[in-house]
């Protein structure tokens, strides 16, 4: 031994089975900020691979700038990519078409295609003006290939052309389906905007060699060319992704990312400390006896304090480790299972970021959490070491339920009241975590809301009318429910701007109505009110429930010379406008005389060849209607919502992970400290059985007080946002929260079961004289 | 009649050439009321050998008898019961429970047995210990002999027939520890109890009825006092 320091790995060795804990803490610090950061780290190279694959990879356009400026910008060193590009008719609002389907024209540079979007799938770009690229649906809907003629009918005549390849088409472009983009070079596209009689208006694509002083980089170019606000556009979904971004709100994320880290941080600091003091209690004759032998209060935290950072040497490759296989699967599992855009997340790649800030929160946090058990093992005495007493006499309150209870449940309630500080920070672990999960999951009701593929009845397909009237034959429906993968077809007829007479003021009304589906889905989000009497030829209708709907149950309304009256409400319905009304089908052709439907709507049942399916719908439907495609929409919108659900419960795992290691590691704490006194109890009488109950007694009083608190508050907070965002926007009026409640005192009474089993068993092997040192 | 019997106690530590032997074949009976004393140095085996009377510890070889009983023979839970109801302890270091008042750690080995303390046994107890003011006080704010006598309250409220203290006088002055051992031989007297007590003072030991040695694992009946 060359210093009293060296006793520290040789006490680590002894000590093995004892710092377990401590060490499984810091493991778990550095596992969960390894694997948040890796995390992000992925979701960010996925995001920026979904954001360039959706609005390209540039940094900055420029409109209205002439060749020469383009030019003079192409020639900086910061430079790496420009491309020009134009189109037309991107709303497919316009009479562009290819072989009877909507066309948007792009007027794009060869390396728009090969580099700002990177969209060729298959061939070449047009090597000449008369050679075009179209969309990749192109040859399913026009049946076409590389070579083939085709013609592009404009508003002014119609242009042949020669495809060169085909490439995807444009994410951001409308959704109607059977929308082909052709893409040609900019000459070809001067050509046909001069035939069509319309100026050019190229934009100027740009991207630099690095993402690094975009902001600076425009401001520059602005002052060089003189160039106005408008005429610059960031591509602020790739720059804020990547961190770049001059824009106000993606900058507001970072702040977020950072207090995330701080919180974790805290966290890992508390849990550590925790677990320091219970390892430090646990040797309070040990320090007593270091003191004793000559030790000074500085020698005995510097003790404390390296002890804690040896075993850093250990746990942090083995958090680390963990945190990297945690990202591995993580990310399998969503690449497979959740697909997406998902699809886009790296496989085994390991993140610095996450390594680094995994290592500094494991040194950082032990660092910091050994403060305060440092400090408590110096202050043990010299005396303490003799007697062993470490609890403190001022800290002592009488056991006043004696009666009331058995005594050895009595003990265990005094033992947890007596710890007031410890009664208070783990009650408030526990109200915290009730508190957070009922504010989390008001916040996944909200997000449920927002999103609409999680509404039973969203559609992911539709037919209306090019009209925009009833027009779409009922039978159709018959029809469409026999094809191979459509799971459901449900139509509604709908009347928008129907005038009506009410005493509420209201003039104009959206007539909708609903089938049986329709109605199942509406008793879903019922807000009040008797739904039965809104069934045949009725006069009852149902609402839905809206800021501006002044309509409530009872209320009577004129519609076409009848009189309705609203029987009941719901939060959402397939039309949103201000005063919609809901009837069924008999009420409806009864006022407006129409017995066909608006819209025929369709589900289909799990994964299915999309392409096919679209093709044996559209065989069935008339060229007067119009097919819109919600299907990849959906599922995208479905991805977000997993992916929020995700992150909130592994908010939540964490957070209950928190709570549940701070009453194993108090409770632990706790009867370390009173291991003599447990001994002596046991040799005056007490029977194992009786020890178990005085602990489960101390460990379910700080569960219970945590419980209650924290439903209380935690109801409040669910409430407030509950009724702030939902019942306020949506109508749904709150209910208790049973099922989060029941999730939480579950994981509350398994973390209290867990941290009794310990202590417990601990106990029970030790014979009495181990317990008790000295009889 | 006697109340315990220890036959043939040995107990070793360790195996092999680290073994210890701290009680080699240990014999000796106490009847019953008998206030018995054992002295010894340091390493001796006397508190051992206390751990395999109260049933604290198990012996490797021997048997202990205690009212004609065989503690060892007991299972885990008959034996706490069996302790609880016959065997009184008093530490050197007191270990009162420091939540309970004066009162309630005296009655604490009877709300461990689930049943009604005795309210006129208590009273005349807290007489007898000079409790009678302090009842209602906790253990950190009585003195040292105070707590003593508390623990002694408590070894006696369940009119065991055996009350074994070790060191009991440990931590106390001369005053306090006169009073603690006159304490014990009247209750000795008076509920016909036996009493082991374990001391380093031969001043103290000379008070018992009779002294046993332990010297190196090995028991030497040093005979009645006075002898």
């Amino acid at each position: 031994m060359k210093s009293y320091l060296s006793l520290i790995p040789i006490s680590a060795k002894v000590r093995r089975r004892q710092n377990r804990m401590t060490l499984m803490c810091i493991v778990i610090a550095v596992f969960l900020v390894t694997t948040v950061f890796s995390m992000v780290e992925m979701m960010m190279k996925m995001e920026t691979a979904e954001m360039i694959s959706t609005h390209g990879n540039w940094h900055i356009s420029l409109q209205g700038i002439s060749e020469e400026v383009a030019k003079q910008i192409s020639s900086r060193s910061d430079v790496d990519t420009i491309a020009w590009s134009d189109k037309i008719n991107e709303e497919a609002q316009e009479d562009y078409f290819v072989g009877g389907s909507k066309a948007a024209l792009y007027g794009v540079d060869e390396s728009w295609v090969t580099n700002i979007r990177d969209c060729l799938e298959e061939g070449l770009y047009p090597q000449s003006d008369n050679e075009v690229m179209l969309s990749t649906n192109a040859k399913n809907i026009l049946g076409v290939a590389i070579g083939d003629a085709v013609a592009v009918d404009t508003p002014s005549g119609s242009v042949d052309y020669v495809i060169s390849g085909f490439g995807e088409h444009d994410p951001e472009f409308n959704k109607i389906y059977d929308a082909i983009t052709v893409y040609m070079s900019r000459r070809a596209f001067s050509k046909v905007c001069e035939l069509d009689d319309r100026e050019v208006s190229p934009v100027y694509y740009i991207r630099f060699t690095t993402n690094r002083g975009t902001t600076n980089r425009i401001n520059e170019i602005k002052e060089d060319f003189g160039l106005a606000d408008e005429s610059i556009d960031e591509n602020t979904a790739l720059l804020a992704i990547t961190g770049y971004s001059s824009n106000g709100y993606a900058k507001a994320l970072y702040p977020l990312a950072a207090v995330l880290f701080v919180l974790i941080l805290l966290a890992g600091i508390f849990m550590i400390s925790s677990s320091m003091n219970s390892n430090v209690a646990e040797r309070t004759q040990f320090f007593g006896m270091m003191r004793c032998i000559g030790m000074s209060k500085k020698q005995v935290t510097r003790f404390v304090r390296l002890e804690a950072l040896n075993w850093c040497k250990t746990a942090i490759p083995i958090g680390i480790f963990f945190g990297i296989a945690a990202t591995w699967i993580l990310c399998l599992w969503l690449r497979n299972g959740i697909e997406g855009e998902f699809t886009e997340l790296p496989l085994f790649n390991v993140s610095v970021i996450g390594i680094i800030l995994g290592v500094a929160e494991g040194i950082l946090t032990v660092f910091l959490a050994a403060q305060s058990p440092a400090r408590r093992a110096a202050r043990v005495s010299p005396a303490m070491a003799v007697s062993g007493n470490v609890l403190n006499a001022k800290n002592i309150y009488s056991t006043r339920n004696l009666g009331a209870v058995k005594v050895e449940t009595a003990l265990g309630i005094s033992h947890a009241m007596t710890a007031r500080k410890n009664l208070f920070l783990m009650t408030g672990s526990f109200a915290l975590s009730i508190i957070l999960f009922l504010g989390f999951s008001a916040g996944l009701d909200f997000a449920k809301v927002l999103i609409p593929s999680t509404r039973s009845w969203q559609p992911d397909f539709t037919i209306t009318s090019d009209d925009g009237a009833c027009s779409v034959e009922k039978n159709l429906a018959d029809e469409l429910g026999e094809i191979n993968g459509i799971e459901r077809v449900f139509g509604n007829m709908a009347a928008v701007d129907v005038p009506s007479v009410s005493g509420k003021n209201v003039s104009e009304v959206t007539l909708d109505s609903y089938e049986e589906y329709l109605f199942q889905c509406a008793v879903d989000s019922r807000v009040d009110g008797d739904f039965s009497k809104v069934t045949g030829d009725s006069n009852y209708v149902l609402t839905i429930s809206k800021p501006h709907n002044p309509l409530g149950i009872g209320d009577k309304i004129q519609v076409n010379g009848t009189e309705l009256e609203i029987a009941g409400t719901v939060s959402e319905g397939l039309f949103e406008d201000d005063v919609t009304l809901i009837c069924t089908e008999e009420t409806f052709e009864h006022l407006m005389g129409k017995s066909d439907y608006a819209m025929l709507n369709m589900q289909v049942s799990g994964s299915v060849d999309k392409d096919g399916l679209v093709q044996s719908i559209r065989s069935l439907m008339s060229d007067d209607y119009n097919l819109a495609d919600y299907y990849n929409s959906n599922k995208e919108s479905a991805t977000e919502y997993w992916a929020f659900r995700l992150v909130v419960y592994i908010s939540l795992s964490i957070i209950v992970l928190i709570a549940a290691l701070n009453i194993i590691n108090s409770t632990s704490m706790s009867v370390s400290a009173r291991t003599k006194q447990y001994g002596a109890m046991r040799a005056v009488g007490m029977d194992v059985r009786q020890l178990t109950k005085m602990i489960v007694a101390e460990v379910f009083t700080y569960a219970v007080a945590g419980c209650m608190i924290g439903c209380v508050l935690g109801m409040i907070l669910n409430k407030m946002i509950f009724e702030a965002f939902i019942t306020a926007y949506f109508g749904e009026m709150w209910h208790v929260p049973i099922g989060e409640i029941s999730i939480v005192f579950l994981a509350i009474f398994i973390s209290a079961v867990i941290a009794v089993y310990g202590p417990v068993k601990r106990m029970r092997n030790m014979a009495i004289i181990d317990t008790i040192g000295d009889l | 009649m006697n109340l315990l019997e220890v036959k043939s106690i040995s107990k070793t530590y360790g195996e092999g050439d680290t073994a210890v032997h701290a009680l080699k074949k240990v014999s000796f009976s106490v009847p019953k009321g008998e206030f018995v004393a054992i002295v010894g140095e340091s390493g001796s085996g006397k508190s051992t050998l206390l751990n395999m009377i109260g049933a604290l510890d198990m012996p490797s070889f021997g048997k202990v008898y205690i009212d004609s009983k065989d503690i060892f023979a007991m299972k885990e839970r008959n034996l706490t019961v069996f302790r609880r109801r016959n065997i009184g302890f008093i530490f050197q270091s007191f270990n009162l429970v420091p939540e309970l008042t004066v009162e309630q750690n005296i009655i604490f080995p009877v709300l461990l047995d689930y049943q009604k303390p005795n309210r006129k046994y208590l009273e005349e107890l807290l007489a007898v210990l000079n409790l009678q003011d302090r009842r209602h006080h906790l253990p950190s704010r009585l003195s040292g002999g105070q707590q003593q006598r508390v623990a002694i309250g408590r070894a006696l409220i369940t009119r065991p027939a055996l009350i074994l203290a070790d060191e009991p006088t440990g931590n106390l002055d001369t005053q306090n520890s006169r009073e603690v051992i006159t304490l014990l031989k009247e209750a000795s007297k008076k509920y016909e109890q036996t009493i082991i007590m374990i001391t380093h003072s031969r001043g103290i030991a000379q008070k018992a009825d009779r002294i046993l040695q332990v010297s190196d694992g090995e028991l030497t009946n040093l005979g009645r006092c006075g002898e």
